[in-house]
């Protein structure tokens, strides 16, 4: 162990400041109103091919205060009111035929392997949120302002002129198309739609009313030819009747995929490599069934349920909401998720969250503040539609918009922390074992247990930011006293730049409170925190907070 | 360089129970950088210790998913995750 930096003056004018500074933004932040508890969570449950009545236990809400006093001897105690006994977790419950998505990857369908290897990927999650906000902002039309907005423009009030002039718009940008960069991607995906929407509700509609006495068969075809005369009269390229036949195909495709797959979907087919045209022609068998088997996966629920509703308001709504990256993986990272979500993907995608805060600024205090709030709240399911002349299209939210009522369960945490065992031993998603009883002193009047702390710490660790960790004090003081703390630095993962350990968050047991330390080995720095109003406390954990210092190795 | 944080008034709490919710929560915001993992809410607001509470018990309940009590097919979690 070596003695801790000679301490600089401007280092601690500057933690001088930052103390100033926190205690004055306090006061502003205190006055705002606390936020409201969400009463239900919807969350994912994995895919079972047995029956519920059969697998699981009778899980009907039994309030626990409600017990007869005559009850009999062993049954459960009544427990205290709970906050806990009004929230009910909505689990999905999902149909016999389902696999699991990973089960997708044995198929030949082109579709499928896309879905799989690709959809679920962290990286390209980013890439699609990027691309989102980029759009949302406005700041992709930049990239070549003479292609058509990336929206549609259908609400016009000649829907048919309106249509049109998107659809030539549209024949001008799938003729110049080049490459394969997200953001023209997008605009090819929307230009096909567009071609789809036009051609379906307003080509079909108008030779339906100019030959009222033809058949479905005769309008068929002749709407490819129509609709290729109609384009050919304006400006823009000739296009055939057979090029317009392709493009509307594809459009069909799309819309099919963004239906079943959820509209963020169309922003994930955008940033892969996997050619349009290659998805356009896979066709739509069995997209129905990928779409029920991808819900299993963790990754895209978090994705698709918490980025189609921006995604609904950017392509297809008012557009009037500017995404920033970093809210949007708030918005993927505040989704109640399954375990199964946790570490890999949680991780990669707070890497890529680093790397954008770290391009914005090097300053790694910013990642503490966290992203910024739309103030703008989403629009509600009911009201996601389009609307094409007369016709409405209702938008589907992938994945709840198509479970079934009898597809939810719901689970109250109360009741469950009451009614399970104690001496039911649970693991969690690493494989660590903890007694169930550690969980139920989450109820009102028990101390929480140092299992449970514990298990916090791992489970926080898992979705750790690279270069943070939280140790357990005791760990901690045995580092220290086996003078091996230099070297348990040293496993600690670096941050994305390479940079050494930004953060050690560890608790303190004391009898009255628990109190809480942040160690900066990069700084020489240790701050506790102590949240009691037993200010008795300060001077030990001043003391405290000295030794460690103390100890604190000199990092480069 | 040692220093005791400023606390907010509004998070200073009585009990040995209280503190240690408020230790989690800030353990969350500290490793995630952000508000929680099961919610995210306004930064810098001060969350009610019942909304710690939820977001805690959310995140219990959603890592033990495998719990006994609970059969879930094996195929599932092959290999421990999905991903």
């Amino acid at each position: 162990m070596r003695p801790r930096h000679p301490q600089r003056p401007a280092r601690r004018e500057r933690l001088s400041d930052r103390i100033v500074n926190s205690d004055l933004e306090d006061e502003e932040q205190s006055r705002q109103p606390a936020p409201q508890i969400r009463k239900r969570r919807r969350v994912q449950e994995p895919p079972t091919d047995v029956s519920p009545t059969v697998k699981r236990p009778n899980l009907a809400y039994e309030n626990p205060l409600a017990n007869s006093p005559d009850s009999p001897p062993g049954s459960p105690q009544p427990a205290a009111p709970s906050a806990l006994d009004q929230i009910d977790l909505e689990l999905i419950e999902y149909p016999g035929g389902v696999r699991s998505w990973d089960h997708l990857k044995a198929g030949n369908f082109t579709i499928n392997v896309v879905v799989c290897s690709e959809f679920t990927k962290p990286d390209n999650i980013v890439k699609a949120v990027t691309l989102l906000s980029q759009i949302s902002s406005g700041t992709a039309t930049t990239v070549d302002p003479k292609t058509i907005p990336s929206s549609l423009a259908v609400s016009g009030t000649n829907p048919f002129t309106s249509l049109l002039a998107a659809s030539q718009h549209a024949n001008t940008h799938l003729s110049q198309v080049e490459g394969a960069i997200a953001v023209t991607r997008l605009k090819t995906i929307m230009s096909y739609l567009v071609m789809y929407f036009t051609l379906e509700y307003v080509v079909v509609q108008q030779l339906k009313e100019e030959h009222p006495t033809e058949g479905g068969k005769w309008i068929a075809g002749m709407k490819y030819r129509r609709f290729s005369e109609m384009l050919n009269e304006g400006t823009g390229p000739t296009v055939s009747a057979a090029t317009l036949r392709s493009h509307c195909k594809y459009g069909k495709a799309f819309w099919e995929y963004g239906q079943s797959l959820g509209i963020a979907s169309l922003l994930m087919f955008a940033v892969l490599d996997t050619g349009l045209t290659k998805i356009g022609e896979a066709g739509l068998r069995g997209v129905s069934g990928i779409a029920s088997d991808l819900t299993t996966s963790g990754t895209w629920w978090g994705f698709a349920h918490s980025i189609g509703p921006p995604a609904f308001r950017t392509l297809f709504g008012a557009r009037d909401v500017a995404y920033k990256v970093p809210e949007l993986i708030a918005r993927i990272r505040a989704e109640p998720l399954p375990q199964s979500f946790t570490a890999q993907a949680i991780n990669a995608i707070n890497e890529a969250y680093t790397s954008t805060q770290s391009q914005a600024s090097r300053s790694s205090e910013q990642l503490t503040t966290g992203p910024p709030t739309t103030s703008e709240p989403d629009l509600p399911e009911d009201k996601w539609q389009i609307v094409i002349g007369s016709k409405v299209l209702p938008v589907r939210r992938h994945p709840a918009g198509s479970l079934e009522p009898a597809q939810v369960l719901k689970r109250n945490l109360g009741e469950w922390l009451n009614h399970t065992s104690p001496d039911d031993v649970v693991q969690d998603g690493d494989g660590n074992s903890i007694p169930f009883k550690a969980f139920r002193t989450l109820l009102p009047s028990n101390e929480i247990s140092t299992d449970l702390i514990l298990f916090y710490v791992k489970v926080f660790n898992m979705k750790a930011m690279p270069g943070r960790l939280a140790v357990p004090y005791e760990s901690l003081t045995k580092h220290f006293a086996t003078g091996s703390f230099e070297k348990f630095l040293l496993t600690i993962p670096k941050a994305t730049d390479g940079s050494k350990p930004i953060k050690i968050i560890s608790p303190i047991d004391l009898e009255t409170a628990t109190i809480g330390i942040t160690i900066l080995p990069q700084e020489s720095v240790v701050i506790t925190h102590n949240w009691s109003n037993d200010r008795t406390l300060t001077e030990g954990i001043v003391q405290v907070s000295s030794l460690l210092l103390v100890v604190l190795p000199r990092l480069p | 360089m040692s220093a005791n944080a400023p606390i907010k008034a509004e998070e200073v709490v009585g009990t040995k129970r209280d503190s240690t919710l408020r230790f989690l929560e800030f353990l969350g915001q500290e490793l995630t950088g952000s508000r929680g993992l099961a919610q995210v809410t306004d930064l810098g607001t001060i969350r009610p210790l019942d909304s710690i509470l939820e977001s805690l018990a959310v995140e219990a309940y959603l890592q033990v998913l495998k719990d006994p009590w609970r059969v879930v097919p094996t195929r599932f979690f092959e290999s421990g995750s999905v991903l």
